[in-house]
């Protein structure tokens, strides 16, 4: 699974101003949630580690930049989750 | 399907409700927490029986040792009852978890059956009474298979439910706490931070700065250096996390720190033997430079193995390697990862350059410390204070003909299974080929980290602490 050529074309420069909470990486389509899906995403995560623990905290996987994101983070191609 | 979600496995959408997504949490959320919950119903069912005469010993049942396989057979038939009986109350537990997390039940139960005829094969070929000439130790044995099947037979998907590495040793570490004196965690816990601290700190600005010598990323360097200073993959996806790194550096650095670990597992029992290292300095030892709690457990108990069929010529109580591995590690190292967490992502957002693909960082959130913390610590302290509570109204001859026996050697025994079901899973979860090619640079500032953390641990444990830890040992 390539996740990485997703995040190509990607506008550079993101709006100065902070976006309503809705519009955050929480409330994006492209931030995965499923942490069995993490598992599977990241090599090896699942033989010393694991996505169901603590330390990953809310941290999940953005599709889009293939980048780990916090529930606060935002930028511009924000997506409403469908 | 989209352009954005066309690469992920079927039925998989990175669309749950903003609600969902933000605001779980809680005490039942997560496998550390689960295995508090797990630990501690263990202990405290095993403590009321004992309390009203009874003991959960019957249940608690492993392999008697044997010299034929007549012998073994007769032994493992006479128990069966008891093997089915732990069997249910296993899947019960750890089922009851993952199906809370949400985990596929109907993939876990037959895959955990499988995991626990295995384990229970391994144990009765370790009980063999020249298992130890061959060095057929338990852990190396559940690795050693677990590899060899991994790497030759393609493994169903469903099978992978049944293999949570991180969530059999983090009960098995809680069971632990119930078998160590509370007060030689507060005793020991001063030392194993201060060493854990120095070797941590040297380990991560080693990796970070060759890592940034050879041209690699601030933020992937610190994952590097993370992972391999303080809690192996944990540490490399709480600090990824963090700074935001991008997937392929988690990856890549998880690649490392596995390799790295499978390696030490074997390196350092025998290193250790090699060197003549007494059991509660090769704990220590083991705790410093290990890059896993799963490895680490699996080194130590496999050197307090070799210990105990060495007839005397290896120092110190083969339980104080596991013993010291974990106060060194856990209380040393691992509980900082909260910490490490908040001042990167500090520092990253403060002083590093923004993310070159727009991502925006609101804020530093304190509340990282604790929501990154592993719980399990948590349970593994009040085991222990529980039992060394329940101890306190006994003279130590009544502890020792009394507690032990109906009590504390039976909770060892179940902790034993679940380390063994962990050691089989690391085997079965580490797929060589689907690893990330790591590439030289990270390769080598890893190791760098590798060689100095090795060296600097050895030095603490076996000269500088050797005292120290050698009279843990013998406690």
């Amino acid at each position: 699974m390539s996740l990485a050529g997703k995040a190509s074309g990607v506008e550079s420069a993101a709006s100065c101003h902070e976006p309503a909470t809705e519009q955050r990486c929480a409330g994006c389509r492209h931030r995965l949630d499923d942490r069995r899906v993490i598992e599977q995403s990241v090599a090896g995560l699942a033989v010393f580690g694991s996505a169901f623990g603590a330390s990953i905290g809310a941290s999940r996987l953005c599709v889009l930049h293939d980048r780990w994101v916090s529930p606060d983070d935002f930028c511009v191609r924000f997506s409403p989750l469908g | 399907m989209n352009d954005i979600t066309r690469d992920l496995p079927q039925n998989v959408r990175p669309s749950i409700t903003a609600a969902q997504s933000t605001t779980r949490g809680g005490l039942f959320h997560n496998e550390d927490w689960w295995s508090v919950w797990v630990g501690l119903l263990v202990v405290v069912v095993a403590w009321s029986l004992f309390a009203s005469g009874g003991s959960i010993k019957w249940l608690a049942t492993a392999p008697a040792k044997w010299t034929d396989v007549a012998q073994a057979g007769q032994d493992l038939l006479a128990h069966l009852p008891n093997y089915a009986a732990l069997f249910v109350v296993f899947a019960l537990l750890f089922g009851t978890a993952l199906f809370v997390l949400k985990q596929r039940l109907v993939h876990f139960l037959p895959a955990f059956l499988i995991l626990f005829a295995v384990s229970l094969l391994i144990f009765e070929t370790a009980a063999w009474s020249q298992a130890s000439r061959y060095n057929l130790e338990a852990p190396l044995l559940a690795l050693l298979l677990g590899l060899l099947v991994s790497n030759l037979v393609a493994l169903p998907e469903w099978f992978q439910v049944g293999l949570r590495v991180e969530f059999y040793i983090k009960v098995g570490i809680v069971l632990l706490g119930a078998t160590l004196p509370f007060t030689l965690l507060v005793w020991a816990g001063p030392v194993a931070v201060g060493q854990a601290t120095v070797v941590s700190l040297l380990t991560f600005f080693v990796i970070f700065f060759t890592g940034r010598a050879l041209g690699l990323d601030r933020r992937f360097a610190a994952v590097l250096g993370v992972g391999g200073a303080v809690c192996g993959v944990s540490a490399a996806i709480a600090i990824a996390g963090a700074v935001r790194a991008r997937r392929e550096q988690a990856s890549v650095a998880i690649t490392l720190v596995v390799l790295w670990a499978i390696v030490m597992i074997f390196v350092l029992p025998f290193a250790s033997h090699a060197l003549g290292l007494s059991t509660g300095v090769a704990g220590a030892w083991i705790g410093t430079s290990e890059f896993a709690d799963a490895a680490g457990i699996a080194a130590a108990q496999t050197y307090g193995d070799i210990a105990r069929h060495a007839g005397g010529a290896i120092a110190g109580a083969p339980d104080a390697a596991v013993q010291n591995f974990t106060l060194m590690k856990v209380v040393g190292r691992d509980i900082w990862i909260g910490i490490w967490a908040f001042v990167l992502a500090w520092v990253a957002t403060t002083r590093w350059d923004a993310l070159e693909d727009g991502v925006q960082v609101k804020k530093v959130d304190a509340g990282e410390i604790w929501a990154r913390f592993p719980k399990f610590v948590i349970g593994f302290l009040l085991a222990s204070a529980l039992i060394t509570w329940l101890a306190s109204a006994y003279s130590l001859a009544d502890y020792r003909k009394v507690v032990t026996p109906a009590l504390v050697a039976p909770i060892s025994t179940l902790r034993t299974w679940v380390f063994t079901f962990c050691f089989l899973s690391i085997g079965l979860t580490t797929r060589l080929r689907s690893l990330s090619a790591t590439g030289w640079k990270p390769f080598l500032a890893f190791t760098a980290g590798v060689v100095v953390n090795i060296i600097i641990g050895y030095a603490m444990s076996a000269h500088v602490f050797a005292t120290y830890w050698d009279s843990l040992g013998h406690g």
